[in-house]
């Protein structure tokens, strides 16, 4: 059950993220741990871990969708 | 009155700070952390961990400040005092096992404490030292009272301190040593994982505390809002499931071997070696006499190897030998020596052209070997060879640079005639006109006074003891 759960969110992230480009941007340096935590954690865990994927999941489509509209014109 | 001060090092906690004076080491514990402290103090597991031999022995010294005649800090509510070690060393000085057995030492005590109703606040490799080849928990402060539903905060310097290091070595062969030192604070998880290679991803634990953790880190830096920050925050790690992975660490970690290290130059030096068992005696016996006549309470042994002359040292009369080698595998037989014979021996990591310097913050967090300890003796055998022709050392320096190390030693002299050092001369051309007996003595008798001397094998190798006192 624990690693059936834990390649669904694999999945879900290998969809949409880049595990290969350096960030320098700086939060909280446990914070990975924690939502790694979460995720071993039981259900209330996954739900937050989902939510944060979800977002992600949502707003990389709509960024798609934005992409796919024509330019608009001067007519 | 005692004069202190506060130990460079001692400045990240603000519940407490690290004095030393005269020998004796303090640590404040202050106002702000009171109340924890009394808590841990009240069940009993800092006594139970100190029984045990797992935590350094603390004791509270009553009316601190009256009794010591010491102004320490105005926040200080209690002082402690607890013992001073022979010799501090850190994570990027340790052989693979060495850090094995702290990361081990480490995750047993947090589980004892979550017993007790006690987390760790923190997982620093610098919180464990040694005494010989035992590790021991030092830092006092960094137990406080367990919050139900808490994540594990030391999770992330766990697995950089202590984890990624082992892992370097166990699943590529790379020791840690050098980037530990220079990170100072361990092996990113990010870069660990960007050497994993398929046959890595098999293990589960690897996928989770490496590549998932990795992922989730840079997810969190690069994407997550305040909101779901607060949301993080408030949600519950069971202490079911904290327990279990801390044991699962602890069982992945007690399998974990180096890779790498059983072809090492030295690690069969002392089977390899062309001494005859007479030759091998004669030069036991003359560290005999010299560790009969000294006493040392702390001796160096330079390039110890196994730690063969390190354990006759101990028998001998030595309180405490450091034994200091750049091999890998060497260092680990010294280690397990140490371990097996229950000696006295600590073993470091060093490379004696580029020793630990002073560094981390304001250059003094993290002090050079030399400046952590005085040795009363030092043993330079069957190495100084190896400084002055294969690294070029200048010969008169090194000699000077060794003595300045401890005012009485033993130095050994291998002629060039050596089968040892015809090997290091064989591919190269003998630049080393200095490289002679005459030279040796003469540079030796600059700086100390020679006791006595003995030639200890067929090619002439030289043995000298020599004094820096009177």
């Amino acid at each position: 059950m624990r690693l059936s759960r834990m390649f669904v969110f694999l999945f879900v992230f290998c969809m949409i993220s880049n595990p290969f480009s350096m960030v320098y941007a700086y939060l909280d340096p446990g914070s990975g741990s924690m939502l790694l935590q979460l995720l071993l954690g039981g259900v209330a865990g996954v739900v937050v871990v989902f939510k944060l994927y979800w977002e992600r999941l949502k707003s990389f489509l709509n960024r798609r969708d934005t992409n796919e509209q024509p330019p608009p014109t001067n007519d | 009155m005692i004069t202190i001060r506060k130990i460079p090092g001692s400045f990240r906690d603000p519940n407490g700070h690290v004095y030393q004076g005269e020998g004796r080491i303090f640590r404040t514990v202050n106002s702000c952390f009171a109340s924890d402290f009394e808590f841990v103090c009240s069940v009993g597991i800092l006594g139970k961990l100190s029984s045990a031999g797992l935590l350094l022995p603390v004791t509270v010294v009553p009316n601190g400040t009256t009794n010591l005649g010491i102004t320490i800090e105005k926040e200080a509510k209690y002082i402690l005092e607890t013992t001073r070690l022979p010799f501090i060393s850190y994570p990027y000085e340790w052989s693979f096992s060495a850090l094995k057995s702290a990361a081990l030492l480490h995750l047993e005590i947090h589980l004892s404490a979550l017993e007790d109703g006690v987390t760790l606040s923190d997982a620093s490799g610098y919180n464990i030292q040694f005494q010989g080849s035992r590790p021991v928990f030092i830092d006092h402060l960094s137990f406080r009272p367990y919050r139900k539903g808490e994540v594990w905060f030391g999770h992330r310097q766990f697995c950089e301190q202590f984890l990624n290091p082992l892992l370097l070595q166990a699943y590529f062969g790379l020791s840690h040593n050098a980037w530990y030192r220079g990170t100072q604070e361990g092996i990113p998880t990010c870069e660990l994982n960007r050497l994993l290679r398929l046959r890595h991803l098999m293990k589960r634990n690897v996928w989770m505390h490496v590549r998932l953790h990795s992922i989730f880190q840079k997810t969190a830096q690069d994407h997550i809002s305040s909101l779901q920050t607060k949301e993080l925050a408030n949600a519950s790690f069971p202490l079911s499931s904290f327990q279990r992975m801390l044991q699962g660490l602890h069982k992945w970690i007690s399998k974990l071997e180096p890779q790498g290290v059983g072809k090492t130059v030295w690690q069969d030096y002392s089977k390899t070696n062309n001494y005859s068992p007479k030759e091998m005696n004669l030069k036991k016996q003359f560290v005999t006499d010299f560790v009969q006549r000294i006493r040392p309470k702390l001796l160096w042994d330079l390039g110890c190897n196994s730690g063969e002359f390190s354990e006759v040292a101990l028998k001998e009369g030595a309180s405490y030998v450091v034994g200091f080698d750049s091999d890998h595998g060497a260092l680990e037989k010294a280690f397990t020596r140490a371990r097996e014979e229950d000696l006295a021996l600590q073993t470091v990591y060093l490379d004696m052209t580029n020793p630990a310097p002073n560094q981390g913050w304001r250059e003094g967090e993290r002090l050079g070997f030399q400046a952590r300890a005085s040795a009363n003796g030092v043993l330079a055998l069957a190495c100084i060879h190896h400084l002055a022709i294969a690294r070029n050392i200048p010969f008169e320096e090194l000699l000077e640079w060794i003595i300045g190390l401890a005012p009485n030693g033993v130095i050994e002299f291998v002629p060039k005639n050596d089968p040892m050092v015809q090997s290091l001369l064989g591919l190269r051309e003998d630049i080393f006109p200095n490289y002679s007996e005459a030279v040796f003595l003469e540079a030796i008798s600059k700086k100390a006074k020679i006791i006595r001397s003995q030639c200890v094998s067929e090619s002439g190798r030289l043995l000298i003891e020599y004094t820096c006192d009177g």
